[in-house]
């Protein structure tokens, strides 16, 4: 088989027909006749001085010359435009792109079908002597198909052809070309199929078959979520949506957690316009979020692009927190540890903490005293006292009515918690230590501080909730959460999502399901090509194309070639000096220089 | 004689063969020479000198003036004929062949030579001479001249200039040296015939025509086979090529001829298709030779 789209019997049949062509030629050559003449001098002074004027001379053949001439125009068109006739000879590599803009559609056509289109094109015109090699584009350059001259392998390779949801590394697939053309030892030249040019070096010839034209898409550029810091347990997403468009649209922008649907908002965008959406007031102890772009419309034209219409974000669950509390019976902290998503509070009583040790308390990840004292000999990491009476804390005094002049809102304890005009009864005074940041001050005095040495954490409040109206704001829970959260070391992640491209870290023994559900090959896991949720474990991290949302190249229309090689191709080369030869020839056989 | 027929003879028969007296030989002949000696033509007085024969005074003046005066005659004297024949390839050309025709007046002028007791030789030559022949006396030396010319096969390529050194080279005397050929060589005539000149002959050139040369009737795509050097040349013959290249011959053939009169000979031209007797008679024509001497 070849690549010539013939079978070797056509192809025998094809050689024998010219071969016997070339034989009519030769028998039906106009052979001259002989005449003998006393001597050729005089003829060829006769000749000499009746030379005709070149190409005003009635004795040159003009049909002949014309019909020359077309042939010889022909041959360059052949060579030259390898879209007209066949005759493609050597190495080809072809480039295929695979990013995300190939998947751009327009009047019902993907440009990845017009592209493999041309490409089973192009191969149709190799001939028998000529190899092809398939290099796919995608977000990391692959070669798809090695140097063949089986078109059925061309066939199979073309058939999984799949695009990646990120872009096409186009320059690291023409290095890659170049280098299959430079090993394969034969002269060559690489297709780029795309619909975008790039200026990459190559030594080989470099011939560009644009595809796709000028097209609008709205996309989502960005979305995420987090937890939000000013309100314990619930989560803010952000999407910002994108016009590539020099037309005015609207879409639908539909937020879901899974199946429920979160958010449903018609979005208006003027051309080229941003637009930045928040929604907050999500409560879960976990979320798999995917935005989606639906029903969009475009002023006299269409959303060319699907990809850029979905987005996915996560927001991890919190993680879970053992609390111990000590109080004799606070309502008010009671009601603020029921709020913390995540925590599993245990009370118990003064009496009781008298007799606890480390050993007991160690199945806690942080303790809550209510004036209480922590006593020596109690080495636990994590403590919020609130009004503590001595103990480690050491010397400490009571204030009356204590003024809240200050506080460290800049604290993780402290986030999102205002305490403008908290009013105060009664409260302890902390002698500070050197190290001890001081989180709420009424004058001079230290009413609250915040001590870490290493490997501990203590956060002493020294308000007594009995006497203050700190408990009935709404900043109070919030702040309870807070300070067990940094006293406990616990972080919130914000996850953000994860760029095409990157891996996936999974344990041996883990099973990573795909965005469909479906196990995911290990191969895949180093470079993660499409967009969507994945699941390692429990665990589940968003890949997200919109950090590649742009405007679509716009490719050409024409689908006429484009040599990005300054110098014209060797074949219209040859073809020119061909043809100057065949003037030249002329020339010299009517002016009686060559007989 | 196959070349000479009886016919051709009895032509031949009634020429004669007048050579200018400066380009007569030493022995006694037919020719008027411009030695004045025993003779029969008179020729002019001079007074007598002790010595001289008494039998040519002239008794009559004697007696008319009283002065002896001599009678003088002129001394009628033999000639050398060298008759050059081309015999190159070119000459093969013509209906009749021109070799033919060239070897027939070769022959004739040999033969009108011989019965003038002329020392007449045929001497053939094309790019050079290979040997000088004897010159016939009389009618035994016929068979041998026949031999020759029939031997004298066309071929190969014309140096006349060459020709003409070789024969002054081998010191071949004054006389009346005959060349015919076609002329149908682009160079060499002109220092030939000058050489010639300078060396004292007589000089009468027959220049032989034919139709294939003067009038080729040959059109086409052709391949022209050179007769003389076997060259080969493909050309596009039309009508307007035939022209020029009869302008070129006939330019050629005038600056032969203009070469041929500054050495003071004479020039004839004759087609082949001309009648024998036409022939025979134009070459021998007396008033053509006096317009030769002159």
């Amino acid at each position: 088989m070849t690549f010539a789209a013939f079978g070797w019997g056509t192809l025998a049949a094809i050689a024998g027909g010219a071969g016997l062509t070339v034989l009519m030629l030769y028998l039906l050559r106009r052979t001259p006749k002989p005449q003998l003449v006393s001597n050729v001098q005089f003829w060829m002074r006769a000749a000499e001085s009746s030379r005709p004027r070149f190409l005003r001379a009635s004795r040159i053949p003009w049909l002949a010359f014309l019909v020359s001439l077309l042939v010889a125009l022909l041959f360059v068109g052949e060579l030259g435009d390898p879209r007209f006739g066949r005759g493609v000879r050597g190495t080809t590599v072809i480039v295929l792109a695979a990013g995300r803009s190939m998947d751009a559609t327009f009047a019902g056509e993907r440009r990845i079908d017009r592209a493999t289109r041309e490409v089973r094109r192009w191969v149709e015109r190799t001939t028998a002597g000529g190899r092809v090699a398939v290099v796919r584009a995608g977000m990391r350059p692959e070669t798809l198909l090695a140097l063949t001259e089986d078109p059925s392998d061309l066939e199979r390779a073309l058939e999984g052809f799949e695009l990646d949801d990120g872009p096409a590394d186009l320059e690291g697939a023409l290095r890659l070309a170049d280098r299959i053309v430079e090993t394969s030892g034969d002269p060559g030249q690489i297709l780029l199929v795309a619909d975008r040019d790039v200026e990459a070096e190559t030594t080989s010839t470099r011939v560009l078959i644009p595809v796709g034209v000028p097209a609008d898409t709205l996309a989502i550029s960005d979305f995420s979520a987090r937890r939000d810091p000013g309100a314990a347990g619930e989560y803010i997403a952000q999407v910002q949506l994108q016009s590539f468009s020099s037309r005015e649209g609207n879409a639908r922008l539909q937020l879901f957690d899974g199946e429920v649907q979160l958010l449903d908002r018609r979005v208006n965008l003027r051309a080229g316009e941003g637009v930045r959406l928040d929604a907050q007031g999500f409560s879960a102890e976990r979320a798999e979020l995917t935005a989606r772009l639906t029903e969009i419309e475009v002023t006299g034209s269409e959303d060319a692009l699907d990809l850029d219409d979905v987005a996915y974000a996560v927001v991890p669950a919190l993680e879970p927190l053992q609390v111990l509390l000590v109080t004799d019976g606070s309502l008010w902290l009671t009601s603020a540890l029921a709020v913390h998503p995540n925590a599993a509070v245990d009370v118990m009583s003064p009496g009781d903490w008298e007799q606890a040790d480390d050993a007991a308390l160690a199945a806690y990840d942080v303790l809550l005293l209510d004036r209480v004292t922590l006593r020596e000999g109690i080495e636990h990491s994590s403590v919020v006292l609130f009004a503590p009476q001595g103990g480690q804390l050491g010397g400490v005094s009571l204030a009356e009515r204590p003024r809240v002049t200050a506080f460290l809102g800049s604290h993780p304890a402290l986030e999102g918690v205002r305490l403008d005009g908290v009013r105060v009864g009664r409260a302890q005074r902390f002698a500070t230590e050197s190290g001890d940041q001081v989180l709420i001050r009424s004058g001079a005095d230290a009413i609250a501080v915040a001590r870490e040495t290493p490997g501990r954490r203590l956060l002493a409040y020294g308000i007594n909730l009995g006497f203050t109206d700190l408990v009935q704001r709404e900043a109070f829970p919030l702040m309870i959460h807070q300070s067990l959260r940094w006293a406990a070391s616990v972080r919130d992640e914000i996850p953000l999502p994860r760029r095409l491209g990157e891996p996936i870290y999974a344990a041996a023994d883990q099973t990573v399901l795909g965005p469909d559900g479906e196990p995911v090959d290990a191969t895949a896991l180093a470079a993660i090509r499409h967009q969507g949720i994945y699941h390692v474990g429990e665990r589940a991290e968003a890949f997200s194309g919109t950090v590649h949302a742009r405007e679509l190249p716009s490719g050409a229309s024409g689908g006429r070639f484009r040599n990005s090689d300054p110098l014209p191709p060797l074949a219209i080369l040859v073809a020119a000096a061909l043809m100057l030869l065949m003037l030249l020839e002329w020339t010299l056989l009517h002016r009686g220089r060559l007989q | 004689m196959a070349i000479l027929d009886r016919a051709v003879r009895r032509v031949l028969d009634r020429m004669r063969l007048t050579i200018r007296p400066g380009a007569t030989a030493g022995r006694q002949g037919g020719h008027r020479s411009p030695f004045k000696a025993a003779g029969v033509e008179f020729a002019d007085h001079r007074p007598y000198v002790s010595g001289d024969d008494v039998r040519h005074i002239d008794w009559k003046a004697f007696a008319r003036h009283g002065h002896l005066v001599m009678r003088q005659f002129e001394e009628e004297r033999d000639a050398h004929v060298h008759v050059l024949l081309d015999v190159s390839g070119s000459m093969s050309r013509g209906q009749p062949p021109k070799i033919e025709v060239g070897a027939r007046l070769a022959a004739s002028f040999a033969y009108v030579g011989m019965r003038q007791f002329d020392r007449a030789r045929v001497i053939p030559f094309a790019d050079e001479i290979e040997e000088i022949p004897l010159a016939i006396r009389g009618p035994q030396d016929l068979p041998h001249l026949e031999r020759l010319l029939s031997e004298a096969a066309p071929g190969g390529p014309t140096a006349f200039d060459a020709a003409v050194r070789q024969v002054a080279a081998r010191g071949v005397p004054r006389g009346l040296v005959v060349v015919v050929t076609d002329g149908m060589a682009p160079d060499g005539w002109a220092d030939g015939f000058r050489h010639l000149g300078a060396m004292g002959h007589e000089l009468r050139v027959i220049r032989l025509s034919c139709a294939e040369d003067d009038r080729p009737t040959f059109e086409g795509e052709l391949e022209l086979q050179d007769t003389e050097s076997d060259e080969r040349v493909r050309l596009r013959v039309g009508k307007r090529l035939i022209e020029r290249y009869q302008a070129v011959v006939k330019e050629h053939v005038d600056e032969v001829r203009e070469s041929v009169r500054r050495a003071g000979g004479r020039w004839i031209e004759l087609d082949v298709a001309t009648p024998t007797d036409d022939m025979l008679k134009r070459v021998f024509a007396a008033p053509t030779l006096r317009s030769a001497a002159r």
